[in-house]
């Protein structure tokens, strides 16, 4: 279920959805066209998901397939999914298609987008571990948001593997509440002088 | 002093502080008497005789030239080399090493190199070796990730933890995207009635 404040979840429902109506609407033609009129039945707009999915289910609308979930764009998924440009194709596009294969009672779209999630997860894990960031970014430009959580997961875990082998990670240090106890002259550090740094957690 | 950490896992330093409780043999070269902790007492120190302390007291004895660390057997050229081969030989699985090789060999890398491990520059080269052709299996194995279990022998400590992150994030995203019941991708209007795990066939 989705977090009632999950930004990505709003984000996906404001993307549109192209919608058929099935009855008048007086005076809300606002676009040039009929210029302020009213908008006639059969008539196709673009809706935003969460206003559409509510006016369908009330019988004003009906909604049709938005274009990247198309048996057209599907078949291009299934072809090579790894080419697609996912950002401008619909930033949010396993997020949406979620809602879609619900919305739409299509199991299959869930399969297809288990599958391309999978295959485009091989790339993307690729990309993370490569040491050039300039040429990342086309790449990454080029992802769903939620696949670029994951690139960037991935690239902070390799990279601070790779800081702490330099020794350039922080170091654990001792609490100043102990440092204050050592200073007072605690038995155990009386009897061990030499100690310098990090394990004095276990003297006390 | 608080520190802050990169990402909410658990950080590698912690996993070296964790590394550290190893027990390893020294040979010491002043003589002292016990030393009592919190952790246990180590010691007497007879200076011929070789002990066996935590790694973090070794690591403070050998700082302080007050011992000789004797490396681990698989802190070795041959061992190490057997390993890689191991590993080479067989491409979807990850060969036997300690949980912690790579926090242990941090830390003697760092702290005895110069005198205390034979072939230091090799070992060093041999490891990073292992370490990249162990990531690149994991990441393999993390491609062929699936909504149930994902499955990787002997990878260690350090290895889960790079892979932790973004593996509960695609598992999660992947689990979501495959499940078809109402409770993952459905509207909030049915969420009652739905139990998390009636729609899940394993």
């Amino acid at each position: 279920m989705d977090d009632y404040y999950d930004i990505d979840a709003i984000l996906a429902e404001q993307q549109r959805i192209p919608s058929t109506l099935l009855v008048d609407i007086p005076g809300l033609g606002l676009d040039e066209q009929n210029g302020g009129g009213d908008m006639q039945a059969n008539s196709t707009v673009e809706l935003p998901y969460w206003i559409a999915e509510t006016l369908a289910a009330n019988d004003f609308i009906e909604l049709q397939m938005p274009k990247p979930f198309s048996a057209r764009m599907r078949r291009i998924l299934q072809a090579s999914c790894t080419n697609v440009n996912f950002h401008t194709l619909c930033p949010y596009f396993y997020e949406f298609g979620l809602k879609l294969a619900v919305t739409f009672d299509e199991p299959q779209l869930n399969d297809l987008l288990a599958e391309v999630y999978r295959k485009r997860l091989e790339l993307i894990l690729d990309a993370a571990q490569r040491a050039d960031s300039q040429n990342m970014a086309e790449f990454v430009s080029q992802l769903d948001e939620s696949e670029k959580k994951v690139y960037i997961l991935a690239k902070q875990s390799t990279q601070s593997i790779r800081q702490w082998q330099k020794g350039q990670l922080y170091r654990l240090q001792m609490a100043d509440v102990l440092k204050a106890f050592r200073g007072g002259g605690h038995k155990v550090t009386h009897a061990f002088p030499l100690l310098g740094s990090g394990h004095e957690h276990y003297l006390y | 002093m608080l520190t802050t950490k990169p990402n909410p896992n658990v950080a590698l330093p912690e996993l070296e502080f964790l590394a550290e409780d190893t027990l390893i043999s020294i040979i010491p070269t002043h003589r002292m008497d016990t030393l009592h902790f919190i952790s246990g007492s180590y010691g007497p120190f007879k200076p011929p005789n070789r002990i066996e302390v935590p790694l973090w007291l070794a690591r403070l004895l050998k700082k302080k030239r007050r011992c000789h660390i004797q490396p681990p057997a698989w802190l070795d050229v041959t061992y190490l080399q057997r390993k890689y081969d191991e590993e080479q030989r067989q491409p979807d699985r990850f060969s036997g090493l300690p949980f912690a090789y790579m926090e242990i060999a941090h830390v003697l890398l760092e702290c005895a190199a110069a005198d205390d491990i034979p072939q230091a520059h090799t070992v060093q080269r041999l490891l990073q070796d292992l370490r990249e052709i162990r990531q690149s299996k994991a990441r393999a194995g993390l491609a062929a990730v699936n909504p149930i279990y994902l499955q990787m022998d002997n990878l260690s400590a350090v290895e889960i933890n790079e892979i932790r992150p973004m593996f509960c994030q695609a598992f999660n995203q992947l689990q979501r995207l495959e499940s078809q019941g109402p409770e993952y991708g459905g509207m909030p209007n049915n969420y009652e009635s739905s139990q998390p795990s009636s729609s899940y066939q394993y």
